[in-house]
């Protein structure tokens, strides 16, 4: 009985991010990329033009992101797809704090051809980044590290700045662990980005999979994250997804 | 001779763009001209004779597919590269169809439009390494183009990152630099929970990573499982190894994790980086045998002090220690372990082997002489299995030293026990033959034991030398027979087995402090 009722919360909720993503889908062709696309580009030649490639660079890492971002609804890209998209991200961060915020990503080139769920790794960039670095005189930086293990992909992320405060960070976990699908932490200090990244690897994934993050007493903080090790067309699921 | 180029995009901002975009000049090429529209495009190719177009497939008038066919039949046919934008997917694949070289998407990274255009006019394609260093291929490229082979994210921006911190300055001296966890902090850290270690190794290096590359003393180049490499810049007059004991020291403060470090040799050359990046390793492994914090490759090489015959008479002088009972066994084997340490200085794996190697030789002779029983290959994987794990040279040493020691009594209480019985027999077939030329071969036959080590058997089980022992039996005969016969001398010599008369005497005389003679008047009294 009660697995039925799990299975009638997921369809519901499954349903409605279905709805969520029509409706994303209605606004992205309202956005016309093709002008915003455009636009970017005569931006950035023009920056060129005047001598500023700095400038173009950032442009052209903003007009990745947005492609990024906005084009091709598939759900699962390559792990290189999501990487260049945190290092485009990178190249804004390090600009913005000029230079004292670094993001380095390691990852064997064999690996590059995973799947993994598309934008799933810039929230726990961009955290890592707010949370952990923007506010230290010194920064630091930011590393995203890639493991094949036996029965899954994991995906490191791990920064050097301040810790999460204990009693925060057991918040987490047990929102995280007990929260049911599509629950809002009340208290605010699980974003609801973050709670939607960790429903949809659990759902998409399997209940084998998904992140769990431990900070480090006086300093950093590193988030684990394992997805199935999916190859091609993701039809070919190699991990055991329970 | 340059080749020539020409631009087409509607937007003159963008053809401006693509002006500065790259390095036109450095390919070899030359900008001949612009166009905004189709019908000027094709107007300029036929008038210019470019030998490369870069053109906007959307254009007014004539779109880029249409100048691309306009032209087919001109007589100087330029390549066509392709700029596409946002959902023109199959413009571009009717461009690639069409005899295009290639499409670039919009926005065009200053790379991927180098890469087009030297595959368009068939000039050497860079490495993403090259590009970023902007200097003629040579060494450093290579090096760096290894460094970064399997790691295209890591590797992008590494050349890069390292040109730059060159910058302004004068004359650099280069020095790999090596850094590793203690053992101690490598076990501690192995305790620890999962994610738990993840990070703190992490701290561990990136903080001492984070003092080096921001003083600008050194560039991370990669890391594994126990080791982080950088390569070293340092000033000529700056003290590499007090810097780099400082970045530890600090690192050490705010991690509470300890990093040991290997410097790599000094060079002023680029093209040597190779050299001093393997260098950092091996001096960072020569821990095994010289426990310092920072070792250096200048103090690295140490001069050979024992030779492999040295070697091979120390272990010759083990094993005759082992069999004739000397306390100096342990002594000997430490004399043997110097000659490993001198032979093999610097390379753990050899020292380790050769240990294995000696120590199973004397174990065979001994199993050879039934001093060992049991399993061969059982008391060897049970030496390998103590003394692989060595951190230290001197652990091997200590280890080794508990081995022998463990050994010992196992030889022992084989010799006693079988002693018994086989010496027991030497001894009553010297007793039942005393009178006759007894030869070595014969008692060693007896004993089971080779002729090579019977004298000293014998004597480790009696404290008698075999020869006193066989002579004192003949002088007890003799001692018979001087008193209790009348025959003469010589006759006695004879029937103890002694065909020297002269020795004979010598010998009585030895043993009871007269002559036969002497003693025959004084006891037959």
């Amino acid at each position: 009985m009660v697995e039925q009722l799990d299975d009638v919360i997921q369809e519901v909720y499954v349903a409605e991010i279905c709805q969520r993503d029509a409706e994303l889908n209605a606004l992205k062709m309202q956005i016309q990329p093709h002008y915003l696309y455009n636009t970017l580009d005569v931006i950035r030649m023009s920056a060129l033009d005047g001598g500023d490639g700095k400038t173009a660079r950032l442009i052209e890492s903003l007009s990745h992101q947005l492609r990024y971002v906005i084009g091709d609804h598939r759900d699962r890209v390559s792990l290189r797809q999501e990487l260049d998209n945190v290092q485009e991200y990178g190249v804004l961060i390090a600009a913005r704090y000029e230079g004292r915020i670094g993001i380095n990503i390691e990852a064997a080139d064999s690996d590059l051809d995973l799947l993994v769920p598309k934008l799933l790794l810039q929230p726990f960039v961009e955290n890592a980044v707010k949370h952990g670095l923007r506010d230290r005189i010194e920064g630091g930086s930011v590393l995203v590290e890639v493991v094949r293990l036996e029965d899954a992909l994991q995906i490191l992320v791990l920064n050097d700045g301040a810790p999460i405060d204990p009693e925060r960070l057991e918040h987490i976990r047990d929102f995280l662990e007990h929260a049911g699908v599509g629950e809002q932490d009340g208290e605010g200090i699980v974003s609801v980005g973050m709670k939607n990244t960790y429903d949809r690897i659990k759902l998409n994934c399997g209940p084998a999979y998904g992140f769990t993050m431990d900070s480090g007493g006086s300093m950093g903080t590193i988030v684990t994250i394992r997805l199935p090790i999916w190859r091609d067309e993701g039809n070919a699921v190699e991990g055991t997804a329970l | 001779m340059l080749w020539k180029v020409l631009l087409c995009d509607d937007e003159a901002v963008i053809v401006k763009g693509l002006r500065r975009l790259i390095d036109w000049e450095a390919l070899g090429v030359e900008v001949v001209g612009e166009a905004t529209d189709g019908g000027q495009a094709v107007e300029l190719i036929g008038r210019l004779r470019p030998d490369l177009v870069v053109s906007d497939i959307r254009m007014p008038k004539l779109s880029g597919l249409d100048v691309m066919s306009a032209v087919q039949s001109a007589e100087h046919l330029p390549k066509f590269i392709f700029i596409s934008g946002y959902g023109e997917f199959e413009y571009a694949q009717r461009a690639l169809a069409g005899g295009a070289v290639d499409y670039l998407l919009k926005p065009v990274s200053a790379e991927a439009l180098e890469q087009s255009v030297r595959r368009a006019l068939g000039l050497m394609e860079r490495s993403s390494a090259d590009a970023l260093f902007r200097q003629p291929s040579g060494q450093v490229q290579e090096f760096f183009a290894q460094l970064t082979a399997n790691r295209e994210f890591a590797g992008s921006e590494l050349c890069g990152k390292f040109t730059a911190m060159l910058e302004g300055r004068d004359r650099p001296v280069f020095r790999g630099l090596c850094l590793g966890l203690y053992l101690e902090d490598e076990e501690r850290l192995d305790s620890l929970p999962y994610e738990k270690q993840l990070l703190q190794r992490f701290m561990a290096f990136n903080t001492a990573r984070d003092l080096l590359e921001r003083s600008g003393h050194a560039c991370f180049l990669r890391k594994d499982e126990g080791h982080c490499w950088f390569m070293g810049i340092f000033a000529p007059e700056e003290d590499a190894e007090r810097i780099v004991a400082q970045v530890l020291a600090e690192a050490a403060g705010r991690t509470g994790h300890r990093l040991r470090a290997g410097l790599g040799r000094e060079c002023a050359g680029l093209d040597e980086l190779p050299v001093t990046y393997d260098d950092a390793l091996w001096v960072f492994d020569l821990y095994y045998f010289d426990q310092r914090e920072i070792l250096c490759w200048d103090g690295a090489a140490r001069p050979l002090r024992a030779t492999n015959q040295s070697f091979d008479e120390n272990v010759k002088k083990v094993f005759h220690s082992i069999v004739s009972k000397s306390e100096d066994v342990l002594d000997d084997v430490d004399r043997v372990l110097d000659d490993v340490a001198g032979l093999h200085w610097g390379n753990r794996m050899a020292a380790y082997n050769r240990t294995m190697l000696f120590t199973g030789d004397i174990c065979q002779q001994l199993y050879g002489n039934r001093l060992l029983t049991g399993s061969f290959t059982q008391r060897q994987d049970e030496l390998q299995h103590r003394l692989e794990g060595c951190a230290t040279f001197a652990q091997l040493r200590e280890r080794l030293r508990d081995y022998y020691r463990e050994l010992l009594p196992d030889v022992y209480r084989n010799a006693r026990g079988r002693s018994t019985r086989e010496i027991v027999r030497v001894q009553r077939y010297i007793e039942e033959h005393y009178d006759q030329e007894i030869s070595l071969k014969a008692l060693a036959e007896l004993a089971c034991v080779s002729p090579h080590y019977f004298s000293a058997y014998f004597k480790a089980e009696t404290g008698q030398n075999y020869k006193a022992f066989l002579t004192r039996v003949r002088m007890e005969r003799a001692m018979g027979l001087v008193i209790n016969s009348d025959l003469k001398t010589y006759e006695i010599a004879e029937r103890v087995g002694y065909n020297n008369v002269r020795r004979f005497v010598d010998a009585f005389r030895a043993a009871y402090g007269m002559s036969p003679l002497d003693y025959r008047k004084l006891h037959k009294k």
